[in-house]
């Protein structure tokens, strides 16, 4: 073949082969891609919103701002501020109130492992904190369109091709414009989180220090006109009970601190709702929630 | 910025669109390739650009004054050689021997904190010092021994040393192959840009496919979260380190190589498939070849090599190697690495099993376990997991086969990376299948295949394993 065809071909190959591709196979489980903006657009806000809720990963799985504001109020805009393993440390509530309109709300989804020495360190949401200009261009404004290129796993493939759906997946939908992240897991197996918080409560318990320093700042924070809501995450209830007996955490004096510091508690019902692994809500039950949250905020105002 | 990036794909499309603009006057071509390296090397940090440039015009004045003043040549060899041994050793070996200060303190009970001590600037480690402070001590040596006339252009100099294709990841060029290089023009044909287009391409498939797609399954075993353990596990965490590094490092030389071809230069070839050699010697022709051959030429070969009889070849061989440990990492364990191939390299030489041998189909996984026992202590964090995993891969202790499953999207790559090696084996000397290759342009269909599985099958991207050293 003369060499002056080759890169022409080359490219026309590479297309066409591409097209295949694309038709063929359904969109990737995980894209990557859409994780980059997802969580670049919450730690690097472009606007001030109505609304944040903040929290770990039960949080920026378990609640959408959208479906609270339905029936909340609808002219609200909100934004979950959830990352993975955060701690509620006063730099992440700082941050909080800086995503928030001047007297704006902000909504804290408490678990115990947030209340831990080990979480305030918050190294994920410092590493989103200090990305580079560049990386920070791509995430924001480059990601929407790379989401197209996002890759695939070769056991994603091949079970599309085998037609195999009885695989373990763990499927995850981002939302970068509200910083929810839609998931479930099929099988879902309700055991698994808890051998891992087993772990983690063995190593780590909730911090009376970190507890001072979060009730100091929420006084600060309502001083200055914000509104503090705070609510225990629903889940599932061996794992509360798991939190309740093993990580040090004291629901009640927590509830009592929290209101006197100045915000309030929010009761809500974990038995409402269900986990796919235990920890985790199953994307329905995080709709759920997030309307009950609505509700329950609407009746207070 | 590295290879397989955004930012390295809108600064190459630039380059190389302003290049045939620029190649043709030679004071625009050196300023516009040092520019253009020193924006790409101050990427990562600007504050690098000094040390890149501080040692390059130490070793640039120098090689003016070896020229000059003949008779204190020895002088400025050895200023040239502290300068840039001395900023290698603040950067990349103070903690080292700081840590290795005490532990010598501790053996006669004097206990002393002298890591604390270190002054925190010299705790960050430049991106690529060890290559281009070694790009950098040839020159001045290759004019000290009167092999190489020194440049009158600074330019002309810094844009050899400073070259972004090889600048922080090599292959190590040495001033003698490359400085008459940019002393002309060089159009590349239309095959030379073919080959070019596939070095870079299948330079990153080895990264960001092979090379990527195995960090998961290698982190998690080596950081202590896979919850598998045995023998047969670490046999298959250790098989894919030992071809992640592979494809890691040789799909960036294969892209420097590349990039300089689509310039109109030429670097040697740096990785010979290592993993087919029936010998270690043989490996230490096929791995890092431009790093091997500069410890032969200013190590091996001054120290007295084979010439000063067997035994003291095997003690220059045992020191060469050594070095070579010590300019991989300042650790223990790299030390443990190449003692290693020192152990491999003298069974070899003393018994010469390797030529008995060479023939029986065993002799390659022999040679490739021998290689992969020494990457244990290359990957470990310390000698105590290095100790525990070459342990294991020898306890006999069983392993739950489920991680075949769980990790299947990395091990995948093992076998692909294991198969395209095979591929090679097994028709790089059939003439009718490289006949039958080159008429239907199957070359086409390989460059194709590898940017499509680049798009679509590219693992969580990483930085250069080889960039660290």
């Amino acid at each position: 073949m003369a060499i002056r065809y080759k890169i022409p071909l080359m490219l026309l190959l590479t297309i066409l082969l591409s097209m295949v591709l694309k038709w063929t196979l359904p969109d990737p489980i995980k894209n990557t891609e859409m994780r980059k903006e997802f969580w670049l657009r919450k730690t690097h806000p472009a606007e001030l919103y109505d609304f944040v809720i903040g929290g770990d990963s039960r949080t920026y799985r378990g609640i959408s701002p959208n479906e609270l504001s339905e029936t909340w109020d609808h002219s609200l805009h909100g934004m979950n501020c959830g990352y993975s393993s955060i701690g509620l440390s006063t730099d992440y509530l700082d941050y909080l109130a800086e995503s928030t309109k001047p007297k704006g709300t902000i909504l804290l989804a408490v678990t115990p492992h947030s209340l831990t020495a080990e979480a305030v360190k918050n190294e994920f949401f410092n590493e989103h904190k200090n990305t580079k200009r560049f990386d920070l261009f791509k995430g924001l404004y480059l990601s929407r369109y790379l989401k197209h290129t996002a890759p695939y796993k070769v056991t994603e493939v091949l079970d599309h091709l085998t037609g195999n759906t009885a695989a373990d997946r763990y499927f995850e939908t981002f939302y970068p414009d509200q910083g929810w992240a839609k998931s479930y897991r099929i099988p879902e197996d309700t055991v698994v989180a808890l051998e891992i918080y087993e772990g983690l409560f063995s190593r780590y318990q909730v911090s009376d220090s970190v507890q001072m320093d979060l009730f100091e700042k929420v006084t600060e924070l309502t001083t200055k006109g914000y509104t503090l809501y705070a609510f225990r995450i629903p889940t599932m209830r061996s794992m509360i009970q798991l939190e309740d007996s093993r990580s040090g955490f004291k629901e009640i004096e927590f509830q009592q601190m929290f209101d006197k510091a100045g915000g309030t508690w929010l009761d809500i019902d974990p038995s409402l709702y269900h986990t796919y692994d235990g920890s985790h809500l199953h994307y329905e039950s995080a709709i759920r929630l997030s309307r009950d949250l609505g509700t329950l905020l609407k009746n207070i105002r | 910025m590295i290879f397989n990036s955004i930012e390295f794909l809108l600064f190459g499309v630039l380059f190389f669109a302003l290049w045939p603009f620029m190649r043709n006057n030679k004071e625009t071509r050196w300023s516009f390739i040092t520019m253009a390296s020193f924006f790409f090397y101050g990427w990562w940090d600007w504050r690098f650009l000094f040390l890149i440039i501080g040692s390059g015009l130490i070793d640039y004045s120098a090689g003016l004054a070896i020229e000059k003043y003949r008779r204190n040549k020895r002088f400025w060899l050895v200023l040239s050689l502290l300068g840039n041994l001395g900023a290698l050793s603040i950067f990349k070996y103070s903690l080292f021997f700081a840590q290795v200060g005490e532990d010598i303190l501790a053996k006669i009970e004097v206990t002393v904190n002298l890591q604390d001590s270190i002054p925190e600037f010299a705790l960050i480690l430049p991106v690529g010092i060890s290559f281009y402070t070694f790009q950098s001590l040839s020159y001045t040596i290759d004019i000290y021994r009167g092999r190489l006339k020194p440049t009158k252009n600074i330019l002309h100099f810094f844009s050899y040393l400073a070259m972004f294709p090889q600048l922080v990841a090599g292959p190590i060029v040495r001033a003698k192959d490359f400085l008459f290089q940019l002393n002309r023009v060089r159009i590349p044909s239309t095959l030379e840009r073919w080959n070019a287009i596939k070095m870079i391409v299948f330079g990153l498939f080895q990264k960001m496919v092979i090379a990527d797609n195995l960090s998961f399954f290698i982190d998690s075993a080596f950081e202590g979260k896979a919850v598998y353990d045995g023998a047969l596990f670490w046999w298959v965490v250790m098989i894919a380190f030992s071809f992640q590094i592979y494809a890691d490092f040789s799909g960036y030389s294969l892209i420097a190589r590349g990039l300089a071809k689509y310039m109109g230069y030429h670097f040697k070839m740096n990785f010979n498939h290592p993993y087919l050699s029936r010998s270690i010697r043989e490996f230490w022709t096929r791995w890092h070849i431009s790093l091997s051959t500069w410890f032969r030429d200013y190590v091996y070969i001054p120290l007295g090599g084979s010439k000063k009889g067997f035994w003291w070849g095997l003690l220059a061989m045992a020191l060469t190697m050594l070095l070579s440990g010590l300019w991989h990492g300042a650790a223990y364990t790299f030390l443990i690495w190449a003692a290693l191939h020192v152990l491999w390299l003298s069974i070899e030489r003393i018994t010469k099993w390797p030529k008995i041998m060479r023939y029986h189909s065993l002799i390659i996984p022999v040679i490739f376990i021998q290689t992969l026992l020494a990457w244990v202590y290359f990957r470990s964090a310390d000698m105590e997991q290095g100790n525990g995993i070459i342990t294991k891969l020898f306890s006999g202790e069983s392993s739950d086969w489920a991680f075949f499953q769980f990790y299947l999207d990395s091990i995948f790559f093992i076998g692909l990376g294991i198969l395209i090696e095979l591929v090679i084996f097994v028709r790089k000397n059939d003439q009718q299948w490289i006949r039958f290759y080159w008429r239907y342009g199957f070359d086409v269909l390989f460059v194709s295949l590898a940017i499509v599985a680049i798009i679509f099958f590219r693992g969580e991207g990483k930085q250069f394993i080889y960039f660290q050293f």
